[in-house]
């Protein structure tokens, strides 16, 4: 195993891991939404 | 810009504050639940999908239910959206719940009763979908998927709530719901779940309030088009 994925599996640092993961996906979509939003309103300002 | 929507953008932006501040306490501040070990923080996010799914099955209902009293479109369309945030929260809770099997009961699916239940919640509103695109007359489409809405609503009690308790199931609600239906979790368990519910709810609502925009966007672009 190499060592950036045994500190990914790592009991200690799946945690962050997973919660980094989490996070940055919450994020994304955050993002999207946030973006979508503010093109409708701009459609019903038009 | 005018107050209510600096209101709307601020609560947004709070929104995704808060949510990222939840994310972050389910995995560092809440500790995890006794004998189920660290996949149990899947409670922070798996109940609160199904809590709205639920929530959205209700507005879908209720906005059905205002339709067949005023024949009014924009009833008909609240209807629609909340049955898909429904359905894609539903699926949300469908598949959190699957990955906590797979830690704990060693498969992903088993057709457990709580399994059965909510697969059969999705073949219910797929239908509804199904229904809706399989009817080209606006007004017989509206009428036909607001009694559908109505009917499919009446499950949801029933399938969520009483036949999982009916059947032996391995679903661990021992572990968050006492035996009069009380919850069990501590304080900082409490805080999350609570915060969780929260801003799923708060999601929900925004979804619901954008697919709205633009499915009254999608009407009278189509109608323009004719």
């Amino acid at each position: 195993m190499d060592p950036v994925t045994a500190l990914l599996v790592d009991p200690a640092t799946a945690l962050y891991v997973v919660m980094a993961v989490a996070l940055v996906v919450w994020l994304g979509i955050f993002a999207y939404l946030w973006r979508l939003d503010a093109k409708v309103k701009e459609l019903e300002r038009k | 810009m005018r107050i209510s929507e600096r209101v709307s953008t601020g609560l947004k932006l709070f929104l995704g504050i808060w949510m990222s501040g939840v994310l972050v306490a389910a995995f560092l501040y809440a500790p995890p639940a006794l004998g189920l070990g660290e996949a149990s923080r899947v409670i922070y996010f798996h109940i609160p999908v199904a809590w709205v799914a639920v929530l959205a099955f209700l507005v879908s209902m209720v906005s059905a239910i205002q339709y067949l009293r005023t024949r009014e479109t924009t009833y008909d369309d609240r209807a629609n959206v909340a049955a898909q945030l429904g359905f894609l929260f539903c699926l949300l809770a469908t598949v959190t719940g699957s990955i906590f099997a797979r830690i704990t009961w060693g498969s992903f699916w088993n057709w457990d009763p709580r399994e059965t239940s909510i697969f059969i919640l999705l073949l219910i509103y797929a239908a509804y979908f199904a229904l809706r695109t399989a009817v080209e007359d606006d007004e017989r489409r509206a009428r036909l998927a607001a009694v559908y809405s109505i009917i499919a609503f009446l499950t949801v009690p029933f399938l969520v709530f009483v036949v999982p308790r009916i059947y032996f199931s391995l679903h661990p609600e021992a572990a968050f719901l006492s035996k009069t239906g009380g919850l069990t979790m501590n304080r900082k368990m409490l805080q999350v779940f609570l915060g969780s519910l929260a801003g799923f709810t708060g999601i929900f609502v925004w979804l619901y309030r954008l697919q709205l925009s633009i499915t009254r966007w999608q009407h009278r672009l189509f109608y323009k088009e004719e």
